[in-house]
C-alpha cells in the first residue's frame, strides 16, 4: 500500500517548470491540433486526479467519476447559453452542482465500500449515461434541455472573454487546473487530508480517534466531484459545440479507471500521465506511428493490456512487502 | 457451420473466461475482490478494442434462435422467451445444486468462504477455479445464444453493457442468493417493460426506463446496509 | 473517574462472548485479564461502540456511553490502542497525534501543537517527531499508539495488549508510560495483557473474566492468587 508522503505528491520545482513551459512555451510551439489536444489532457488530468484522489487517499473506489465530469459539463453549458455570467463564475456553480449531485448520490453509496461502492458508481455512471443521452447537450436552445429544434440556431459555446483563441484557453484551462490541484492539496495537507488517511487504513482506528467516518467520505466525494464537475465545464468550452456522451459513457468510465491506476494514484504525476495517456498519446500513435488507424481502434485494448499489468505489478510490490497473507 | 455453430460460440465463450481462470486470475488471488473486478475490467476493455476493430458497425447484424410465436390471452409469446425464462430456472436450480451436492460444488464453496484454509486442507484451489470460469464461461455462452433475439441490431456496446442490468440483480441478491438475484432480475425486467409504452407527458418514464436497474440496486443496497457494521481485521473481533 | 459496567451481555448468534457483565472500575491503572477467549476485546469493542451488547450499561462520571455514538466517544474521552497496532503508516508521528487531537478537542493551532507535543515527550517521541509512520520500527508505533491514546484530556483509556510483541526491556519503559497515565490526565486505565508481570506492574487492583462473565475483581495481588482464577488459567477442575 503506496501511502501519502506529500514532498513527493508535490515537487514544486519540477511543477514550476511545468507551468512555465506550458503558459509560455507550449502555446507559441505547437499548432492548433496539439493545443487542443494539450488541453483537454489538462482538464482530464483534473478528473484522473479527483479520481486516483478518492481510491489512492481515501480507500474508495469509484467507477463513476464521469459522472461528475458530466454533469458539471451539462450544467455550465447551459448556463452559458442561458445567461450572460462570466465563465469562471459558469465553472464553479458547475462545479458546485456536481459536488451537490455528487453528495446526494455519495449518502447510499458511501454505507457500502470496497466491491459495492465500485458496482454501484458504475451503475450510476450508466444511469448518468442514459440521462445524457436524452437530455442531449445544450447546443444554444431554450427550454430545460437547451437543445435546438432547427440547425440555424445552432451557436457555439462561448468562451472566457480574455480567452478566446486556442492557445488561451489552453492556458486558462491550465490555470484553473492548477488551481483545483491546489484546492486538492490544501485538502489533503490538512485535517481532512489526516482524517482520509486514517480512514483509509482502519476504520475502527479512525473512529477510536474519533473521526465522524461518513462526514469525511462525504467531503472527499463532494471534493473529487467539485473537481471533475469543474473539469467538465472545462471540456465544454474546449470542445465549444455538438458534444457527445461518448465522454461521460460507461466505456469512459472504465477507461478512466485504467488509465488513472496506469498512471498511478498517488501523486499528481499519475494524473498527469492519465491525461496523457488518454488525450495526447493516442494522436501521437496515429499521426506517427505506422498503423494509423489501427492503434485507434485497440487503444483499448491497449489500456486493458495496462491495466491488467498494473495490477499484475502492484500485486508483486504487496507481495513483496508481505501485506498479502 | 450450421449445426456446429451454437455449441461453438458457447464453447468460445467458454474458452476466453477459462484462459483468463487459468492464467490471469491466479496472479491476483490473493488480492480483495475489489482488485480481482478490476482484473476483469482490464480484460472487458482489452476485448472491446478487439471488437472495436473487427466489428463493422456499417453492417447491421442479426442472430436470431430457431423461434415461433403463439399468442396467450391477446400477448405474444414466443418460444425464446420461454426457453429464456426456463434456461434461467434451470441455472438457478442446477447451480444450487451443484454447489450442494457435487464434491466440485462444495470446493468452490469452501474456496469462496476461505481460500487460504481450503487450500491447506488439500482443495486443488486453483483448477476449482478454473472450472467456475469455465462454468461462467459456458452460462454466459448459452445467454448469448437467447439474448440477441431480443436485440433490434447487435453491437459491441450494446452486448457488452447488457452486465449493467445483470448487475443490479446480483447486487440485490448479494452476491450470495441465486434465488432472489433470478427473482430481482424479473422485477427489475419487468419494471422496465411497464415503462415502456409511456408517451405524452409521461415520456420520461419511457426515456429513462433503463435506470431501473441503478434505481432498485440502490434501494437495495439502502435495505442491506441500513445497519452500518464496523469491519475489524482479524481477531479484534471475538 | 469510576467505570461502571452493569450487566453486559453480547450474542453473535449461538455465542455469547459477554454474558451479564457487571464490575466497577474504581479509576487509576486496573488490569482486565483471563484466558483466551474470556472477552476481553469484545468488552473493548462494547466500549468503543464495534459492538452493540444487547443488554446493559456503562456509566462513568454520570454519562451513559453505550447510547453515545461510536465517534463521540472518542471525543467524550474514550481512547483505545488496538492488539495488531494501528499507527497511520501515510502520516509522520506528529500528525498521528495530530489527528485524534483534533478530532477530539478544540484548540488554537499553538495550543495543538503544544499538547500534541507534550504528548509525544511524555511518550519518548519527540525524536522522531516528524519521522513517517511507515519507516519506523515496532517500538515506536506501539508508543505511537499510547501516545495517540493519551493526547488531550482523555477520561477512559483502553489498552489492549499494548506490549505484544515487544522486548522485555520495551515492555518495561511501556509500564511507566502506562503507571503514570492516571496522574497526567485523571483518566482511568484499563489493561487488557496476558503478561502478568505487566499488569502486576501497572495495575493495582484487576478484574478477571472467563467464559464471557467475571470471575474475580480486587486488589491485583488477592486477584491472582484466587483459586477460581488459577484453575481458570491452569484449565484445572474446581478445587
Amino acid at each position: 500500500m503506496g501511502a501519502i508522503v506529500k514532498h513527493k505528491a508535490f515537487e514544486p520545482g519540477a511543477i514550476a517548470v511545468i507551468v512555465v513551459f506550458a503558459l509560455f512555451v507550449a502555446p507559441s510551439i505547437f499548432g492548433a491540433f496539439w493545443i487542443t489536444n494539450l488541453t483537454q489532457m489538462a482538464v482530464f488530468s483534473v478528473v484522473a486526479a479527483s479520481a486516483g484522489m478518492l481510491y489512492g487517499r481515501v480507500g474508495l473506489v469509484s467507477l463513476g467519476q464521469v459522472a461528475p465530469y458530466g454533469i458539471g459539463c451539462w450544467v455550465t453549458m447551459r448556463l452559458a447559453y442561458a445567461t450572460s455570467l462570466p465563465f469562471p463564475v459558469l465553472l464553479l456553480i458547475g462545479g458546485i452542482v456536481a459536488a451537490v449531485i455528487g453528495m446526494l448520490i455519495g449518502l447510499p453509496a458511501l454505507r457500502v465500500s470496497g466491491l459495492y461502492l465500485a458496482l454501484v458508481t458504475l451503475m450510476l455512471a450508466a444511469a448518468l449515461e442514459t440521462v445524457l443521452g436524452v437530455l442531449k447537450f445544450p447546443n444554444g436552445g431554450s427550454g430545460f434541455s437547451g437543445v435546438v429544434t432547427s440547425l440555424s440556431d445552432l451557436a457555439p459555446m462561448r468562451r472566457p472573454g480574455f480567452a478566446e483563441t486556442d492557445p488561451a484557453y489552453f492556458r486558462f484551462t491550465v490555470i484553473v487546473a492548477l488551481l483545483l490541484f491546489l484546492l486538492a492539496y490544501v485538502f489533503l495537507a490538512g485535517k481532512p487530508g489526516r482524517a482520509w488517511a486514517s480512514i483509509r487504513q482502519s476504520e475502527p482506528s479512525a473512529i477510536a480517534a474519533g473521526i465522524a467516518i461518513t462526514q469525511y467520505k462525504l467531503i472527499a466525494f463532494a471534493l473529487a466531484a467539485f473537481m471533475a464537475g469543474v473539469a467538465g465545464g472545462l471540456f465544454a468550452g474546449s470542445v465549444q459545440q455538438s458534444i457527445g456522451i461518448d465522454q461521460f459513457s460507461r466505456q469512459a468510465a472504465l477507461f478512466l479507471i485504467a488509465v488513472v491506476l496506469m498512471g498511478g494514484v498517488h501523486t499528481l504525476w499519475g494524473a498527469l500521465l492519465a491525461g496523457f495517456f488518454s488525450k495526447v498519446m493516442l494522436d501521437l500513435l496515429t499521426s506517427y506511428m505506422v498503423g494509423g488507424q489501427f492503434w485507434n481502434n485497440f487503444s483499448l485494448s491497449l489500456f486493458g493490456f495496462g491495466l491488467m499489468m498494473n495490477l499484475i505489478q502492484s500485486t508483486k510490490a504487496m507481495e513483496k512487502k508481505g501485506l498479502l497473507g | 457451420m450450421g449445426i456446429l455453430l451454437y455449441p461453438g460460440l458457447v464453447l468460445n465463450c467458454a474458452l476466453i473466461t477459462l484462459a483468463y481462470g487459468w492464467f490471469l486470475a491466479p496472479k491476483l488471488d490473493r488480492r480483495d475482490p475489489l482488485a480481482k473486478s478490476l482484473g476483469m475490467v482490464a480484460v472487458a476493455l482489452f476485448l472491446m478494442g478487439i471488437m472495436k476493430d473487427r466489428w463493422d458497425t456499417s453492417k447491421p447484424r442479426n442472430l436470431h434462435f430457431p423461434s415461433r410465436t403463439f399468442t396467450v390471452a391477446d400477448t405474444v409469446v414466443s418460444t425464446t422467451q420461454i426457453l429464456a425464462l426456463a434456461f434461467a430456472l434451470v441455472v438457478v436450480v442446477g447451480v444450487n445444486l451443484f454447489l450442494q451436492r457435487t464434491s466440485i460444488g462444495t470446493a468452490m464453496r469452501a474456496i469462496a468462504n476461505n481460500r487460504e484454509t481450503s487450500a491447506l486442507l488439500g482443495v486443488p484451489v486453483r483448477r476449482i477455479e478454473a472450472m467456475a470460469w469455465f462454468g461462467a464461461g459456458i452460462l454466459c455462452g448459452c445467454v448469448f445464444l437467447l439474448l440477441p433475439s431480443f436485440v433490434k441490431s447487435l453491437d459491441q456496446g450494446t452486448l457488452t453493457w447488457f452486465v449493467i442490468p445483470a448487475l443490479g440483480g446480483a447486487i440485490v441478491g448479494r452476491f450470495r442468493s441465486l434465488w432472489i438475484t433470478f427473482f430481482a432480475s424479473i422485477v427489475i425486467g419487468v419494471i422496465e417493460s411497464f415503462l415502456t409504452p409511456f408517451s405524452g407527458a409521461l415520456q420520461f418514464l419511457s426515456d429513462f426506463r433503463r435506470v431501473t436497474p441503478v434505481v432498485i440496486s440502490v434501494l437495495a443496497i439502502l435495505w442491506i446496509s441500513r445497519r452500518r457494521t464496523v469491519v475489524l481485521a482479524g481477531r479484534e473481533m471475538s | 473517574m469510576k467505570v461502571e459496567v452493569n450487566d453486559i451481555r453480547v450474542q453473535f448468534g449461538g455465542v455469547m462472548p459477554l454474558d451479564g457483565v457487571t464490575v466497577t472500575f474504581p479509576g487509576g491503572t486496573c488490569g482486565l485479564i483471563g484466558p483466551n477467549g474470556a472477552g476481553k476485546t469484545t468488552f473493548f469493542n462494547v466500549l468503543s461502540g464495534y459492538v452493540t451488547p444487547v443488554n446493559g450499561s456503562v456509566r462513568c462520571d454520570g454519562v451513559e456511553l453505550l447510547t453515545m455514538p461510536d465517534y463521540k466517544r472518542a471525543r467524550w474521552g474514550v481512547r483505545r490502542t488496538f492488539q495488531t497496532e494501528q499507527a497511520i503508516e501515510g502520516l509522520s508521528v506528529f500528525d498521528n497525534v495530530l489527528t485524534v487531537y483534533e478530532h477530539t478537542a478544540k484548540g488554537s493551532r499553538a495550543e495543538k501543537k503544544k499538547a500534541v507535543d507534550e504528548a509525544l515527550e511524555f511518550c519518548g517521541l519527540l525524536g522522531v517527531r516528524d519521522q513517517l509512520v511507515r519507516t519506523l520500527p515496532a517500538k515506536e508505533r506501539r508508543f505511537i499508539e499510547m501516545a495517540r491514546a493519551v493526547v488531550g484530556s482523555p477520561k477512559v483509556v483502553l489498552l489492549d495488549e499494548p506490549a505484544a510483541g515487544l522486548p522485555d526491556e520495551e515492555t518495561n519503559e511501556l509500564s511507566v508510560i502506562i503507571r503514570s497515565i492516571p496522574e497526567r490526565s485523571d483518566a482511568t486505565v484499563i489493561l487488557v495483557d496476558h503478561d502478568m508481570a505487566l499488569v502486576q506492574a501497572c495495575c493495582e487492583w484487576s478484574a478477571v473474566l472467563d467464559f464471557g462473565r467475571l470471575l474475580a475483581s480486587g486488589p491485583t495481588g488477592d486477584v491472582l492468587r484466587d483459586p477460581k482464577v488459577l484453575s481458570a488459567y491452569l484449565g484445572e477442575d474446581e478445587l
